[in-house]
């Protein structure tokens, strides 16, 4: 888009502005002139160039006298302002893309209203009917950052009689100074885009914007700059990134808010961190009917809400050691992901509620979310998929029934409502900024947050300044393991699931690799028994298997070598995943042959897991815990059976093994009763 | 390339995540930017039934006796315009996945091949020049690009053919896919026209093309007319009668060659 711009202001104060409508800039200074006593300059500069150009010809400094230049004067003015902007520009077509106003024209044509008596009624009239519709858009922005088709939606919404005019309305609210307005696409000069990426090939830093000087300002990624048809720039660049939420482009403006110091804190729900007496937390603990170990974590989460910033760290890590569950001990050899670069710059303000598959994580936000609600903090629960947002929505709106509650996914009809309670994809964070005072994580180390960095930096942006991160996981990411065991980040555990039950530890077991069985149309004796005897003792048989293309050979076999059990197989490529494991809960099927993308979220009463191939590289430490996690998950049947099957040991099938084994020992307190006195034996 | 740069490529295959699934995947084995899985699922027309409109299917509409006025001699598209490439070029064209440009002007090559190949029966044939069909202004400024266009630049680099800006979208028409057969068939009269000040240079070279092919004789100018989608063939048949219109200024025939993405 293209955006006009000029030079305005009182005798002493003069500043540049960018305009998306000059219409309303021309009444409101006119007005101004109209009813100020102080005389009003105005100059125009430009009718309309690259809002890239315009945005970062706005940026530049301004000097106290501003010369009666001509139009070639300021042309040389402008290109030597924005050298690095206009660095891969062809300079041939700067003359008639930046629009630059002839002087007298723009004294005289562009600004009618200054010279010649202005219609003062006609732009009055507008303006007080813009008044309202940016009153409405500035409210709307609050804690947002959107792109101008989505302010365009938004208002449409919001009051569908301005939606025509939305630029109008934007440019109002700018000049009321209520708003900011930026282009979507930031570029950087060259030498510093170099800098940045030397820093980042020795490690410091985030890996955004290496290779580019283009920067995204709304999920911070690089872009590639090209002719634009919107704004005739030959450098236009747009994100692919994070194109699935609109398109964002160097000349595409993002509009958010611009917070005044007044409202920050009656407005943006700061909290209060008003400290809650032990008894109290307790009676509420009570009130969500938690377990001991849940109750246990989601005690400490919430004093780690309720401490200073600076001191949650030895005011959370100490009582955990007191209570023997901060303990890890963990093989630290990984990469460093990006969430993980984040908490450690900032560890203070992070808290890792690291609960076993099967503990009730989601119960244990509901103390954490009525705390910061209590407070009228805002509180952003995000999660990797559409399916858990749409599971979990009805699950917070029963145990919040006083609070809005927004979810919002892709096509989600409540995009632009705000509630104290927001639930949504990690991608629609994007469009928050500085928004919540709590942000959670759900399953930090699923795909596509972990790996991910535009979704880091996301999660890192819709923060309130001093607001809280909560990450939830039942396998965190080694990084986040290690600052645990530094001291560095405040964990705490959940060790044993909701039904006081010890996870399902695997049995490994040696065979050979299931390319050859499956060439040979042979499954080894040993697995078939196990079978059988899963199925005798009614248990629905979750196999996983490495690749997707084992999937439907190996279930082929199966309903040879068990005629009568209906045997299903599927895999991301499978339309029909969602019927099979419906059918697979319901018992219809009763043995389900998969790959990882089932490892997380689908609970079956009673089942057992074998994992085959367990070797695998595809299968990591914490793909494996998960997959084991699949195992007796409910009260009924807690004991359900995991069998790694694998030609060798790997680290990861032992490391899984280990972990399982750690959480049940730290589980022990927790146990059931008759638990509790087996486990210790079996140590012995 | 400095060797280091070599050796990492060597070492490891670039694993990039595909343009149109997304998945992580080793990419370019078919075409550029797209998984094997996804490549393969592309609908090609291998073998157009009807010889006009280059429909994969039996074709009612080149039947109609309107049809035969129509100012393009045929239309060749490169696939099928089924649920996937819907998909693909609604990325495209509203999704911001400009980078479909590459893939898709490949497959517009392949179609132009086998065009070729058909009309060589009688002697060798190629087009002379490529040009598109023409966005609004307002459509320009919205979505940034013609979609048309970036295929068909690329296109005509790949063939090394002249490309040639040479109409213009006069009035903003709506989208064509929210409008009825009959509704499309009216709405098109008049919204095309000759770009106002095109370069008489681009005449020259034409002269020296027409010249080139056939000393002294008269020889048509041979243009081919690059969309998206083909569907009623009307969007490139009043192009068609537009470019026709360049037969006074250049004084030479001009016979348009419609070549289309997807026929649906």
């Amino acid at each position: 888009m293209k955006a006009g711009v000029y030079i305005a202001g009182h005798a002493k104060k003069r500043s540049w502005y960018v305009s998306l409508d000059l219409n309303v800039d021309r009444c409101w200074w006119g007005l101004q002139q109209a009813r100020g006593t102080e005389s009003v300059f105005f100059r125009l500069v430009s009718r309309g160039m690259p809002l890239q150009w315009a945005t970062a010809l706005a940026a530049l400094q301004l000097d106290a006298h501003i010369p009666a230049w001509t139009n070639s004067d300021w042309s040389r003015h402008i290109r030597s302002g924005l050298a690095e902007v206009l660095n891969a520009e062809d300079l041939a077509s700067f003359e008639h893309l930046s629009g630059i106003a002839e002087s007298d024209e723009a004294q005289d044509t562009a600004m009618p209203v200054l010279g010649s008596p202005l219609n003062e009624a006609t732009a009055s009239t507008w303006l007080r009917e813009l008044h309202d519709s940016a009153k409405r858009l500035t409210e709307g922005l609050n804690g947002r950052s959107l792109l101008g088709g989505e302010v365009e939606s938004m208002l449409k919404e919001l009051d569908p009689a301005s939606e025509k005019q939305w630029r109008s309305v934007a440019q109002f609210a700018y000049l009321q100074g209520t708003i900011k307005l930026e282009n979507a696409v930031k570029t950087k000069p060259r030498s510093a885009a170099v800098r940045q990426g030397l820093k980042n090939a020795f490690g410091s830093g985030n890996v955004l914007a290496t290779k580019s000087a283009h920067q995204c300002m709304r999920c911070g990624s690089a872009a590639g700059g090209g002719p634009c048809g919107s704004c005739g720039s030959s450098d236009c660049a747009r994100c692919e990134a994070c194109r699935a939420l609109g398109r964002s482009r160097s000349c595409e403006v993002l509009v958010s808010r611009l917070q005044q110091k007044d409202d920050a804190a009656s407005d943006q729900g700061i909290l209060r961190r008003e400290k809650v007496t032990q008894t109290d937390l307790r009676a509420r603990l009570t009130y969500w009917n938690l377990s001991p170990a849940q109750a246990e974590a989601s005690e400490q989460a919430v004093h780690f809400l309720e401490s200073p910033i600076g001191t949650s760290r030895s005011a959370a890590t100490k009582p955990m050691k007191q209570r023997r569950i901060f303990h890890v001990a963990m093989q630290s050899d990984a990469k460093r992901s990006d969430t993980s670069g984040y908490a450690a710059q900032d560890p203070s303000s992070r808290f890792l509620l690291w609960a076993v598959t099967g503990a009730g994580k989601t119960e244990m936000l509901f103390p954490l979310i009525e705390q910061v609600r209590s407070q009228g903090g805002r509180v952003l629960v995000a999660t990797p998929r559409r399916d858990v947002v749409l599971e979990l929505a009805p699950r917070l709106r029963k145990a919040f029934p006083g609070e809005t509650l927004v979810a919002l996914y892709g096509g989600s009809e409540e995009r632009w409502r705000r509630g104290g309670v927001t639930l949504a994809t990690t991608h629609q964070v994007l469009r928050f900024v500085h928004a919540f005072d709590l942000v959670v994580i759900d399953e930090l180390d699923a795909f596509p947050f972990h790996g991910d960095p535009m979704l880091a930096y996301a999660a890192e942006r819709c923060r309130a300044v001093d607001g809280r991160t909560v990450y939830l996981s039942a396998t965190p990411p080694k990084e986040l393991q290690s600052l645990v065991r530094k001291g560095h980040l405040a964990c705490a555990k959940v060790p044993v699931r909701y039904h006081r039950h010890p996870l399902p530890v695997p049995v490994l077991l040696r065979m050979r690799s299931l390319s050859e069985y499956l060439r040979k149309k042979r499954l080894p004796d040993v697995l078939l028994r196990k079978w059988r005897a899963s199925l005798e003792r009614g248990a629905q048989v979750f196999i996983f298997v490495p690749k997707i293309a084992f999937a439907e050979p190996l279930a082929a076999l199966l309903r040879l070598a068990f005629p009568g059990i209906a045997v299903g197989a599927t895999s991301s490529q499978d339309e029909g995943r969602g019927g099979k494991v419906v059918s697979f809960r319901a018992t219809d099927l009763r043995m389900l042959v998969t790959t990882t993308i089932l490892e997380r979220g689908v609970t079956v009463p009673r089942s057992d897991v074998y994992i085959l191939d367990a070797d695998s590289g595809l299968f990591d430490e914490a793909s494996l815990v998960q997959m084991a996690g699949r195992a007796g998950r409910s009260a009924d049947d807690p004991a359900g059976r995991v069998v790694f099957a694998a030609v060798q040991k790997t680290k990861a099938q032992i490391g899984a093994r280990r972990q399982i084994r750690r959480m049940n020992r730290l589980a022990r307190p927790f146990l059931l009763p008759r638990h509790a006195r087996k486990s210790s034996e079996s140590k012995r | 390339m400095n060797i280091g740069a070599l050796l990492r490529t060597l070492l490891m295959p670039t694993r990039e995540s595909c343009l149109a699934c997304g998945q992580s995947a080793k990419l370019g084995m078919i075409l550029p930017l797209l998984c094997e899985r996804c490549a393969n699922r592309i609908p090609w027309i291998v073998k157009p039934r009807c010889p006009i409109c280059g429909r994969a299917q039996e074709c009612p509409d080149c039947r109609r006796p309107e049809a035969g006025a129509r100012a393009f001699s045929i239309n060749r598209s490169a696939v099928l315009y089924d649920a996937t490439m819907r998909e693909w070029i609604s990325a495209y064209k509203y999704g911001g996945a400009e980078r479909f440009a590459e893939p898709f002007s490949i497959m517009l090559e392949q179609a132009y091949l086998r065009m070729c190949r058909e009309r060589s029966a009688a002697g060798a044939w190629q087009a002379d020049l490529v040009t598109w069909v023409p966005v609004s202004a307002e459509r320009l400024e919205e979505r940034g690009f013609n979609q048309a266009e970036l295929v068909a630049r690329r296109l005509a680099k790949r063939l090394k053919l002249p490309a040639c800006d040479l109409l213009t979208r006069n009035v903003h028409t709506g989208k064509q896919s929210f409008k009825s057969r009959a509704e499309r068939l009216r709405n098109l009269d008049d919204a095309f026209s000759l770009l106002p000040n095109l370069d008489p240079g681009d005449f020259k070279q034409w002269e020296t093309i027409g010249s080139a092919k056939h000393p002294g004789g008269s020889f048509p100018i041979q243009v081919l007319l690059v969309d998206d989608i083909y569907t009623t063939g009307t969007t490139a048949a009043v192009c068609a009668s537009v470019l026709k219109s360049l037969e006074n200024v250049i004084d030479r025939p001009v016979l348009v060659y419609s070549l289309t993405l997807a026929r649906s």
